[in-house]
């Protein structure tokens, strides 16, 4: 019974929802930026422009790290 | 007097027929056209067509190869994409306008709707980064030896063709359109012999000049 009512609180709340669905949500982003930081660094390997390969993958880390931070933000204020 | 191969007389032929498989090409002399990057054999981030790049290796790559060309799709084809995050990155200013309309459906806390916008904006950092990576990591490199296209038109597909120079039998580009003509684009066709496949280079700047110089390095006519 209060876990319905826990669970019928929590879908009442709009609030709470929005949070729960940012965080599945940015949870996904997290995985794919980390897909896309795994593929440039292998591109990298392919095709190697020497001088740009190294801010190339930084400017990938920094993006996974952006969904990373984003991610941690929003389940510590959940 | 009979040569090193015991042959003399009308047996040696094209003797004198200079190596076309080696052959590097000079660089070219800078047009209206050109990028920066042009001839001078420094590539930028941003190079679409360079001329004996300096700074550029690739894997595979032998140690006495050398890259004659390195081509992308020239810049003006990323402007779809540029103007969409540039109408993108106003839609929250544009919604928040017209918040009020939204009130009395919406009550989402600020603190949560600061997160939103952030993931919004990540995304469409995310977005350029892609799209940029496309375009980027597309490219087809000419070498003193062969002819390799590298085609990555998602981020988990990739595609790595490559032919030997001596296999190359014809090489055309077509450039139809008003854009293509005035931004001076077209696509490249490389012909390979037999079953091989065949080469395409999508969008590629200046294509007359890059078929001129795949020509040269073939051995055939300028």
């Amino acid at each position: 019974m209060e876990i319905a009512q826990l669970i019928m609180h929590l879908f009442s709340d709009q609030n709470t929802i929005a949070r729960i669905a940012l965080v599945i949500l940015i949870a996904f982003y997290g995985l794919f930026a980390l897909i896309v930081a795994i593929q440039i660094n292998n591109l990298n390997r392919v095709i190697n422009q020497i001088g740009f390969a190294a801010i190339f993958n930084l400017l990938a880390f920094l993006h996974l790290s952006g969904a990373l931070a984003l991610l941690v933000f929003t389940v510590l204020f959940l | 007097m009979p040569n090193q191969n015991g042959l003399q007389g009308e047996f040696i032929i094209n003797k004198d027929k200079p190596e076309t498989q080696n052959k590097v090409p000079q660089p070219l002399e800078s047009g209206a056209n050109q990028t920066p990057a042009e001839g001078t054999g420094k590539v930028r981030f941003f190079s679409n067509f360079c001329i004996n790049p300096s700074d550029v290796n690739f894997e595979n790559q032998e140690a006495d190869e050398k890259i004659v060309l390195l081509i992308r799709r020239d810049l003006i084809t990323n402007l779809p994409w540029i103007i969409a995050v540039l109408i993108l990155i106003f839609i929250p200013f544009i919604i928040s306008a017209f918040s009020n309309l939204f009130t009395p459906f919406f009550n989402i806390s600020t603190q949560n709707q600061l997160i939103a916008l952030l993931f919004y904006y990540l995304i469409i950092l995310g977005f350029v980064l892609v799209q940029f990576t496309l375009w980027y990591f597309s490219v087809g490199l000419v070498t003193n030896r062969r002819i390799i296209d590298f085609d990555v038109s998602g981020i988990l597909y990739k595609q790595v063709s490559e032919t030997k120079l001596n296999l190359v039998e014809d090489v055309t580009y077509t450039q139809n359109g008003s854009i293509r003509s005035i931004f001076d684009y077209g696509d490249i066709f490389v012909q390979t012999a037999g079953t091989h496949e065949n080469f395409e280079f999508d969008r590629a700047p200046s294509p007359a000049k890059i078929v001129r110089i795949i020509a040269d390095l073939i051995g055939g006519p300028r």
